[in-house]
């Protein structure tokens, strides 16, 4: 059972800028020794097995922006993060557990963000959580 | 009597491309010596005088993210006419530009003479925006 | 007018110490995309530096670049600096509570067992309880220590956390978040050939713990330089000591530069163009 760290950097003046996170945003992981791949693009590929906790955060290039994760969409058979904040900040992060290894392939996510100060939500569907066979 | 009047704009970048619009998100101010209106908003109204150097200057308020400015018109007497100069730049707009001239002599006194000036942040399809209610005016 | 560049270091802290390099565990990201960086969110970064000069050749504005670095696996830097701190007297009071309670149940059990069998339940009550003490005991003292480059061990005062923010106990080691990585220095082919000049800030702003480094470019020097920063990683040893490696990373940048022109003209200032 692992701890696995899945880190995205939002490059929000380019993205607010060109209507897309599509990339504008790098996500990067801890797990890149057992095998993720795809580190500092907006497809990551996080390598994890059974019983894995995955804790997603999310950082501002500009980092006075704000940035956060406002929902992950994942098929519940294999994980359903939660939202969750820091005891006594306004500073929130999502966190799941593998409920089973990942079909070959991978599980694809979306990840939805709240951008400084606009309504709608940004998304971005290419990162995905792969298994050994994948 | 100072013959250099600076028109400072800071612009809340993340705000106006979160809401894609500039207006609410922007500051001009200057140090006019005779005293303008409308500082601190996108309104200001700058009081010179013919001879007088003006020169636009803009700032991201957090400081980090590339801003410039794009274009400067005048909008003319009849509503939609726009004359001066396009930025000689690329269409990109750079901040090799630099956003000064002389005050004309043949300023008509006491008319508020409106221009458009349009940033560019970033670079995409939201990245232009422009506001059109700062002014000149000749005292 | 000054622009300034942000050039953000993500580095996986667990990989960079257990292979010993920063070499595939870093990544570097920059605000300068669209205005000529190329490899950002690689390992191979070159920061794009567009400098301008007046018709006298004097340089025009000044350029600025600020370093950031970061750890995947640490806790994310947004987070108040005083963050620690609470929890931890929070998460010591609910120990003594639990201390308490614990006691209760001693003297309580003293009571029902008392003549009935007074050798076995009691003593299992009695013992079982005394280790839980322990281990409470375990955790409310292990505030973590940090080693200096000189060996002495100083104790922060502050509990180990996990990525969640909640404390880790020694059976959960290794679930510890990382502090965050410091750069010390900066040097290499940019910095002696002046072509920056770099040096630590204090900062106001406490995303990056006060302190930052920063450094001002001469863009009349034109041309892609390497520059070397001296970065410190920390790792956990297991009785809790926060033991300090310096490591080494080189990026570039590329300095390029053209001259100001008038935006109303293109060429010398005129009268405005006001009809």
């Amino acid at each position: 059972m692992k701890a696995i760290a899945i880190v995205s950097v939002v490059d929000i003046v380019e993205a607010l800028a060109k209507e897309t996170l599509s990339n504008n945003i790098y996500l990067m992981d801890n797990n890149k020794s057992n095998g993720s791949l795809g580190l500092g693009t907006d497809a990551l590929k996080t390598m994890v097995k059974k019983g894995d906790k995955i804790i997603w955060t999310t950082l501002a290039l500009e980092c006075e922006a704000f940035a956060s994760i406002s929902d992950i969409l994942i098929d519940k058979e294999y994980c359903e993060p939660k939202e969750q904040v820091y005891e006594g900040t306004d500073i929130n992060y999502w966190v799941g557990t593998m409920k089973q290894d990942p079909k070959p392939g991978g599980v694809p996510y979306n990840l939805r963000f709240t951008l400084g100060n606009r309504v709608e939500k940004m998304s971005i569907s290419s990162p995905s959580l792969i298994g050994r066979h994948s | 009597m100072s013959t250099h009047i600076n028109i400072i704009t800071a612009v809340d970048v993340v705000a106006a491309l979160s809401e894609r619009t500039l207006y609410e998100n922007i500051y001009l101010m200057d140090n006019s010596p005779f005293h303008s209106k409308g500082q601190g908003t996108a309104s200001l109204a700058t009081s010179c005088q013919p001879g007088q150097v003006i020169q636009w200057i803009v700032y991201a308020l957090d400081l980090q993210t590339p801003v410039v400015i794009k274009k400067i018109v005048f909008l003319g007497a009849s509503s939609d006419a726009e004359n001066g100069a396009q930025s000689a730049s690329e269409c990109m707009g750079s901040d090799l530009d630099v956003w000064n001239g002389v005050v004309p002599v043949n300023m008509i006194p006491g008319a508020l003479r409106h221009y458009r000036m349009e940033l560019q942040m970033g670079v995409g399809q939201n990245s232009a925006m422009s506001v059109a209610t700062p002014s000149l005016k000749r005292v | 007018m000054s622009q300034q560049h942000a050039i953000i270091l993500m580095i996986d802290i667990q990989a960079a110490i257990n292979a010993g390099t920063l070499t595939e565990n870093t990544y570097l990201i920059d605000n300068m995309k669209s205005h000529g960086s190329v490899g950002n969110g690689t390992a191979n970064l070159i920061t794009a530096v567009n400098g301008a000069y007046w018709f006298d050749g004097s340089q025009a504005g000044e350029a600025v670049l600020n370093w950031l670095p970061y750890g995947i696996g640490a806790l994310p830097p947004t987070l108040p600096r005083t963050f620690r701190v609470p929890k931890s007297t929070v998460a010591n009071a609910e120990k003594i509570n639990s201390l308490a309670e614990k006691l209760k149940t001693i003297s309580e059990t003293k009571e029902s067992v008392s003549d009935k069998k007074p050798g076995d339940q009691k003593t299992n009550a009695v013992a079982n309880i005394a280790e839980q003490l322990k281990r409470i005991m375990e955790g409310a003292s292990g505030t973590c220590k940090i080693q200096d480059m000189r060996g002495k061990v100083k104790d922060v005062g502050l509990k180990v956390m996990d990525m969640t923010g909640k404390e880790v106990n020694s059976d959960n080691i290794s679930e510890a978040s990382y502090i965050m990585p410091i750069i010390t220095s900066i040097t290499g082919e940019a910095v002696d050939k002046g072509v920056m000049f770099p040096a630590q800030y204090g900062s106001p702003d406490l995303v990056t713990d006060g302190w930052y480094w920063s450094a001002s470019v001469d863009t009349n020097k034109t041309g892609t330089f390497a520059y070397t920063m001296h970065i410190q990683i920390y790792a956990l040893s297991a009785n809790k000591t926060w033991v300090p490696k310096d490591m080494t990373y080189t990026s570039h940048i590329n300095v390029t530069h053209a001259p100001k022109r008038n935006g109303f003209t293109g060429g010398a200032m005129q009268a405005l163009p006001i009809s």
